[in-house]
């Protein structure tokens, strides 16, 4: 059978995924946390496992570098990319809200948002018929509301401790995500017997896991 | 104003252009032998037409130009809908098949590295509305194929209907509709279910709606299971088209690299029957794209059935066995000292009649042809005639005796 590519986000999901694979009997036996190796051959030699940045596996995916990636979802809805979302792998998940000081939607006629994730920020706003203008920021989105650079910020929350701890608290929730298995689309069809066969591998696991 | 050079020309640009020549040849041959006839449709089309025709292609996504008038104009973003308009126009359409190999415009919204120019070889086929049409015209689609010796293919075959029967059953407002489609785009079973979760569906149709993404696979088996989610007599009519379509594929002997797909959803909103796209083994995305437009030709007051698909050329050639591409090595390299110039050209002149490749060039012109790579070599002296046949060279006295000593040399290698 053709060897499957694989790209899994670095980052903090990507042990708990690993341990999913090797739960599947896919093993990759010179990963661990502080690798610095890139690529890596499963011990069956069936499958070869990319090592990239987060917001880079749906662009692997789409372009067919790899043909299944590993990913968050909201990586996946910044990117936009024409992929198969075919698993929610349930790892990682948190809420993707919106976040402010006290009552700031209310007061602007436009609102000005910060995030790391200005597409998703604009669909939301654009799904309530809000209009507003984004800032794209990397990190500390949280200041941007303190300093009046931005009304509302759009950002992922786990615990909403650093939220609290900024004086901001959550407006509104936007969606749950989670980690998902994305795949290329030709690969798909391409590959069919290969990449069916490992989908039902991790189906079987998480059902057990449930 | 200097302009980079990269941008405009790809890396491999010389060595593509006569394998795409050869491809393009290929291409149209194999459309002559099922009776298409090659079409042209203008460059510049009117951008009204492209908006008048609702569910093709985005505004945003066209290359837009103002003639003298202040008249918008587009360039050709596609060629279905000129082909359609035109073949709607005729009172009585004899020909019913045309093919194209043209170049259409579109920029990509957000993708910054989508290119503006592509090319698509593609036909379109009118009337009759029947599966021995979509399955001659899926043969002839898989023929091309097979001609550019990509063997590891998959087509993968759906039905434009079947969503939207479902998704008119289920009354869905349109911003969900359109969440839907994206969804079942993404085969997200778990995103349909929870967008369908608080909408008050017949549980029937929900689960078919459900159902949908998990109808791919072999057409015995798909076909088999979707039977169960039937939920209208004009959703059963269309299992039984696919159905009718896949036995005359087996009858052609071409059944074999076909996937059925009922999550299948073209962006192009005018298609109504069959779908269908083909992916070639390697290469990330659809190579091929197509499927049956029956209401297209009714926004140019007509009633016309058609199918057609085009193929991206661009596409191809990234995956294309070069082994196609014909020798560009010269045939025969002709020099001559300038007293026998009269001569030459004589020799020039049969030789290039005879279909040889040929480039001639006075002897004390050695800067031109001294790096030149062709397979015979012939001189015409003052004092004597030569030909070299890979560094034996001998002598000739007559026209005749060269171009008999040729075709021998040529039958000789031609065996080896």
């Amino acid at each position: 059978m053709e060897m499957l590519t694989l790209a899994l986000a670095k980052g903090r999901i990507a042990k708990d995924a690993i341990s999913l694979l090797e739960q599947a009997g896919i093993q990759f036996d010179d990963f661990h946390d502080q690798t610095r190796k890139l690529v890596f051959q499963s011990a069956d030699g069936k499958y070869r496992l990319l090592f990239v940045k987060a917001v880079d596996v749906p662009t692997y995916v789409e372009t067919g570098a790899a043909d299944i990636g590993i990913v968050g979802k909201d990586t996946i809805m910044e990117a936009g990319a024409d992929v198969y979302e075919l698993l929610d792998l349930g790892l990682g998940a948190c809420q993707f809200v919106v976040a402010g000081l006290g009552d700031s939607v209310k007061r602007k006629q436009r609102l000005t948002v910060a995030s790391k994730y200005p597409v998703i920020a604009t669909q939301f706003f654009e799904r309530k018929n809000i209009p507003i203008e984004t800032i794209k920021l990397n990190g500390s989105v949280e200041l941007a509301p303190l300093i009046g650079m931005a009304d509302v910020i759009v950002d992922i929350v786990e615990t909403g401790t650093t939220i609290k701890e900024n004086g901001l608290s959550i407006i509104e929730e936007v969606e749950t995500i989670s980690t998902r298995l994305i795949a290329n689309k030709a690969s798909f069809a391409t590959k069919t017997k290969a990449t069916q066969q490992f989908i039902m591998q991790l189906e079987a696991i998480l059902e057990g896991n449930q | 104003m200097k302009l980079p050079l990269a941008d405009r020309f790809k890396p491999n640009q010389e060595s593509d252009a006569p394998l795409r020549e050869q491809l393009i040849s290929m291409m149209n041959h194999r459309f002559s032998t099922y009776g298409y006839q090659p079409f042209h449709t203008p460059i510049l089309e009117p951008y009204q037409l492209y908006m008048d025709v609702k569910g093709t292609i985005h505004p945003d996504e066209m290359v837009k130009v103002i003639d003298r008038t202040g008249k918008v104009l587009v360039l050709r973003p596609d060629v279905t809908i000129p082909i359609s308009q035109y073949a709607a126009h005729q009172k009585n359409l004899k020909n019913k098949r045309y093919s194209y190999i043209l170049d259409v415009f579109r920029q990509g919204e957000s993708i910054p590295n989508s290119h503006v120019q592509g090319t698509q070889a593609g036909i379109e086929c009118f009337h009759p509305d029947a599966p021995e049409t979509d399955a001659e015209v899926l043969v002839l689609a898989m023929d091309i194929l097979q001609d550019l010796q990509l063997d590891s293919f998959k087509i993968e075959i759906g039905d434009a209907g079947f969503f939207k029967e479902l998704a008119e059953l289920a009354a869905l407002k349109p911003a969900v509709e359109e969440q839907l489609k994206q969804l079942i785009q993404a085969k997200n079973i778990a995103g349909i279910k929870s967008l369908l979760q608080p909408l008050n569906i017949e549980p029937e149709i929900r689960t078919a709606i459900q159902e949908i993404p998990l109808l791919y696979g072999t057409p015995e088996d798909v076909l088999e299971r979707a039977q169960a989610i039937i939920a209208t007599a004009n959703m059963r009519e269309r299992l039984k088209r696919l159905k009718a379509i896949f036995q005359l594929l087996q009858l052609y002997g071409a059944s074999e690299n076909i996937v059925i797909d009922l999550g299948l959803i073209n962006h192009m909103n005018y298609y109504s029957g069959v779908i269908f796209q083909g992916y070639v083994e390697a290469v990330a995305k659809p190579v091929l794209m197509g499927g049956r437009y029956d209401q297209l030709a009714e926004q140019f007051q007509s009633h016309l059935p058609a199918i057609g698909f085009a193929y991206d050329v661009e596409l191809l050639l990234e995956k294309v066995s070069p082994n196609i591409k014909p020798s560009d090595q010269l045939g025969i390299l002709l020099q001559y000292d300038s007293n026998r110039q009269q001569e030459a050209i004589s020799y020039v002149t049969a030789l290039r009649k005879k279909g040889w490749k040929l480039m001639t060039y006075p002897a004390n012109q050695q800067d031109a042809y001294e790096e030149i790579d062709a397979k015979f070599r012939i001189f015409l002296g003052t004092t004597d005639e030569l030909w070299s046949n890979s560094n034996k060279i001998t002598s000739f006295s007559t026209i005749d005796e060269l171009l008999n000593r040729l075709e021998q040399s040529t039958s000789v290698t031609n065996e080896s």
